[in-house]
């Protein structure tokens, strides 16, 4: 491991190169161990790839460089209550279309903070969602016979199949 | 950070295109249903089969609770409420702010005769995973043979008839209500003592198994 190294090269699953700072990766559990087995220095010519796309990588790291600080020092509760309305905002943005590959790549790279955050911002979203919306975005069928569905409906008055 | 390419990359373009949504896998799906308020629980649960059997999971309702706990801890208050002049339950909220006024059921029990009046809360005996496990109330009716609980959830309006248990001894016993990850079930202990003298207590006591 080299530690004199700052920032590490990474390519996207698209091909296109990233830096991001030794102390944003530690982030990332995989990108630790990568950090810890792989030579880092200028003249290495290994790039690591992660498996993420351009577009979701460039939010991911976004997210690391900001929370590596707190990350690696611990804070004070002012940081902390500042960090969170930062992540709200982070979360604002044009995220909404990325958010569940933002959740893929939290969770390929063992980012346990990101990956909260986007489960509960996915969660906020669906809670204003009917039952066919829910099913569009999760790709998922109707399975229900027409029994079943009569059976819940009586069990449950009010319960929508739409 | 640098991104060295400024233009549109394939997986933009894709993006920008329909707005292709990924297929997630169901253990990420798993995750964000925990953090979804009971409410949109009960929605949802005619999406398809997959989630209306996982909603009934004893892993996932523990999950569930885990985050709601952390997320917005609420209080339930018993207490008489002389605007209504009865017994009520209120949900509060960390200010101690009245989020709902939950009407208290009036339950049918057919086991036991009927010159015995159950049929409102007596007194909650503990609660766990979103279960409220009652006492149902008129028991302190002298010579009243039978302890009746019942279990009723406030967010789904499910309840549930638990055995009645006659009791031995007139001292009104202790209870307790919790779940047994060992035998996957909801326990209820009752535990019925009257001293005898100083030297020991005559006991009774009995688990019950609520059954799925």
């Amino acid at each position: 491991m080299s530690s004199s190294v700052e920032a590490i090269t990474v390519l996207s699953s698209d091909g296109d190169e990233f830096k991001i700072t030794v102390s944003a990766a530690k982030l990332s559990k995989p990108l630790n161990w990568m950090l810890e087995d792989v030579c880092f220095s200028d003249d290495c010519d290994e790039v690591p790839t992660i498996e993420v796309n351009s577009k979701t990588l460039v939010k991911v790291i976004e997210y690391c460089e900001k929370h590596a600080p707190r990350a690696n020092s611990g804070a004070s509760d002012s940081d902390a209550e500042e960090l969170k309305k930062w992540d709200i905002e982070f979360m604002k943005m044009d995220v909404k279309d990325i958010l569940f590959h933002i959740l893929m790549a939290a969770n390929y790279l063992h980012m346990e903070g990101l990956y909260d955050l986007a489960c509960q911002t996915a969660a906020d979203l669906m809670k204003g969602m009917t039952v066919s919306q829910i099913r569009k975005i999760f790709h998922i069928k109707n399975d229900f016979s027409s029994e079943e569905q009569e059976q819940l409906r009586r069990q449950h008055p009010g319960c929508s199949f739409d | 950070m640098d991104a060295n390419s400024e233009s549109l990359n394939p997986s933009d373009k894709r993006m920008a295109r329909g707005g292709e949504i990924p297929f997630l896998h169901f253990e990420i799906i798993i995750n964000i249903l925990e953090r979804l308020p009971v409410k949109s629980i009960l929605r949802f649960r005619s999406v398809c089969r997959d989630w209306n059997n996982l909603f009934k999971t004893q892993s996932f309702i523990a999950k569930h609770a885990h985050h709601s706990a952390h997320e917005s801890p609420f209080l339930l208050l018993h207490a008489y409420d002389y605007s209504y002049k009865r017994p009520s339950l209120r949900l509060l909220n960390q200010k101690m702010e009245t989020v709902e006024v939950l009407s208290i059921p009036s339950f049918e029990v057919l086991s036991v005769p009927s010159k015995y009046p159950f049929n409102h809360v007596g007194k909650i005996i503990g609660s766990c995973n979103g279960w409220l496990c009652f006492l149902l109330g008129m028991l302190c009716l002298e010579g009243c043979p039978w302890r009746l609980l019942r279990l009723w959830n406030p967010l789904t309006r499910e309840d549930r008839e638990i055995p009645p248990i006659r009791r031995v001894h007139m001292c009104p016993p202790i209870s307790g209500f919790g779940f047994s990850s060992i035998v996957n079930d909801y326990k209820i202990v009752a535990f019925s003592y009257r001293q005898k003298n100083i030297e020991g207590l005559n006991h009774d006591s009995r688990v019950v198994h609520v059954g799925n």
